[in-house]
């Protein structure tokens, strides 16, 4: 049989979206406290939508708003010695290995 | 998993005419209740909850269930509630990842040691194996604990953790298999009552129902809920933070908390690190937002504990309400002015753990009229000539 996986962190498959949806879980919240996707590292990020979809395609006529969960910070995974750092060129450096923000060093300038 | 509902919570019925009980929440406390109460025998029992099942309290906390306590009664009622986890997921068909890692208690502040032994002391009587630890015994069940600043610690190792959604969905199942209706997005606007005190007819957004008997189980909001039908309680709302981290090999055997400084945390079945830390500064209110000031006290204390959690990654926060009571102690029966409303609230925290013996228990009561003592200690009327002294002092957060 194929599974279809729609949330890769946590594994939650298409059968499952569905079954869950039958039984009752019609709104992205209850699918995600039911179904446990989302809840992984990416947070919903590559998830969501295919869900939000999932669920429209099931309930067809209903007509009811779909909503995507509430989004929870942090956005990216920080690492727990970032956080507790007291002084604050540490919590800058954050965003040094991403590429997109200017090291601690060159934001000096 | 796959659960087949009779009527699904989401679905947008109308309710029925009447019911012998309305239960007003549709968290663990109410679907407990529901649940047991449907398994007496009592029939066409309601559930209605103003958003989705585990949008509450019920859905947001650690999952921590323990037997250390200050107060005898509060013990009694968690080593039958522990009972009921052990057997939850056979009974229940549904998997809630129950470990019990024991709970481990460190005391950084030599002041609360004396009060720590005679809790102990009492814990044994009543038959809790809880036991004085050494800081070294401390390092030996948590590897990589640094004991600097810790003087001693209790540890239990009886106590755990579970998954609090499936185990909301084990109740919601089985009362939905009984007959119990389930109605998610329903929230009441307005009671009417007889002169005696006694609540005949609901209002809800989807419309009046008739009612015999109502359990207000709304948690955080039962303050706002009981003012509605003329009944002050003094519970209050307080917003908790928490946090999970990604996944690591199983390493932390039991929930580690230090008396006195609110942080806690536990390594899930599934791996993550689950975390909080009460805010002795958090100003009263209902809002459940997440703070930057959070993570940080979080990761600064937990680090301080265990460094090699530095460089373990936080994946997501997020916050709920604890519904704090006067003395830390739950508000369960009926106000003399309400005869027949019963109050499943002010559990400080603790609900969770607590609601699958009080759940038991309230059906019993309104089932069978079976008397139960805990709720005469409990009853809400206790705070009428000011705050009780023998407050609960084991509140963790």
């Amino acid at each position: 049989m194929t599974k279809i996986i729609v949330c890769r962190c946590e594994d939650v498959l298409l059968s499952d979206l569905e079954d869950a949806i039958e039984g009752g879980n019609q709104d992205v919240e209850s699918l995600k406290r039911y179904t446990g996707f989302g809840t992984g590292v990416c947070q919903g990020k590559s998830c969501v939508a295919h869900v939000g979809a999932i669920l429209a395609a099931q309930l067809e006529s209903k007509a009811v708003p779909i909503m995507p969960f509430t989004p929870r910070p942090p956005v990216s995974p920080i690492p727990m010695r970032l956080l507790a750092a007291k002084d604050d060129t540490t919590v800058v450096s954050l965003r040094g290995p991403r590429g997109r923000h200017k090291g601690p060093a060159d934001g000096a300038k | 998993m796959s659960l087949k509902m009779a009527i699904p919570p989401g679905s947008r019925e109308p309710l029925p005419a009447e019911t012998p009980l309305l239960v007003i929440g549709g968290g663990i406390m109410g679907l407990a209740t529901a649940y047991n109460a449907a398994k007496l025998g009592l029939r066409d029992i309601v559930v209605v909850d103003r958003s989705f099942l585990c949008s509450g309290a019920s859905g947001r906390n650690g999952g921590g269930v323990r037997m250390q306590w200050s107060s005898p009664n509060d013990v009694e009622l968690m080593q039958r509630s522990i009972d009921i986890c052990k057997h939850f997921a056979s009974e229940m068909g549904v998997n809630v990842w129950f470990r019990q890692g024991g709970y481990l208690f460190l005391v950084k502040n030599p002041a609360l040691i004396p009060a720590l032994e005679a809790n102990v002391r009492m814990q044994n009587e009543c038959g809790v194996r809880t036991r004085m630890v050494s800081p070294s015994e401390a390092a030996e069940i948590v590897p990589g604990l640094n004991v600097s600043g810790v003087h001693v610690g209790s540890y239990n190792p009886d106590d755990g953790v579970l998954f609090p959604w499936p185990f909301i969905w084990g109740y919601a199942h089985k009362a939905l298999e009984l007959g119990v209706r389930v109605y998610s997005f329903v929230d009441v606007v307005g009671f009417e009552k007889h002169k005696g005190g006694r609540i005949h007819t609901v209002h809800t957004t989807r419309g009046a129902i008739r009612v015999g008997h109502v359990v207000n189980a709304t948690g955080a909001w039962s303050p706002e809920l009981s003012a509605k039908v003329g009944v002050s309680i003094p519970n209050r709302p307080y917003r908790h933070e928490i946090l999970t981290t990604e996944p690591l090999k199983p390493f932390l055997t039991p929930m580690v908390t230090v008396l006195g400084e609110g942080i806690y945390f536990s390594q899930s079945m599934r791996g993550e690190i689950v975390g909080g830390m009460g805010d002795p500064n958090e100003p009263q209110g209902d809002h459940s937002t997440s703070s930057l000031g959070f993570l940080r006290r979080f990761a600064e204390s937990a680090t301080s504990l265990i460094p090699a959690l530095g460089n373990v990654q936080v994946v997501r926060q997020w916050a709920g309400l604890y519904d704090v009571s006067p003395d830390g102690k739950p508000i369960l029966g009926e106000p003399a002015a309400v005869p027949n409303m019963t109050l499943l609230v002010g559990f400080t925290g603790n609900g969770f753990m607590m609601a699958p013996i009080i759940g038991k228990l309230a059906a019993e009561r309104i089932v069978h009229g079976t008397k139960v003592p805990y709720f005469d200690d409990y009853n809400p009327d206790r705070f009428e000539h000011g705050i009780p002294e023998n407050k609960e002092t084991m509140i963790i957060g």
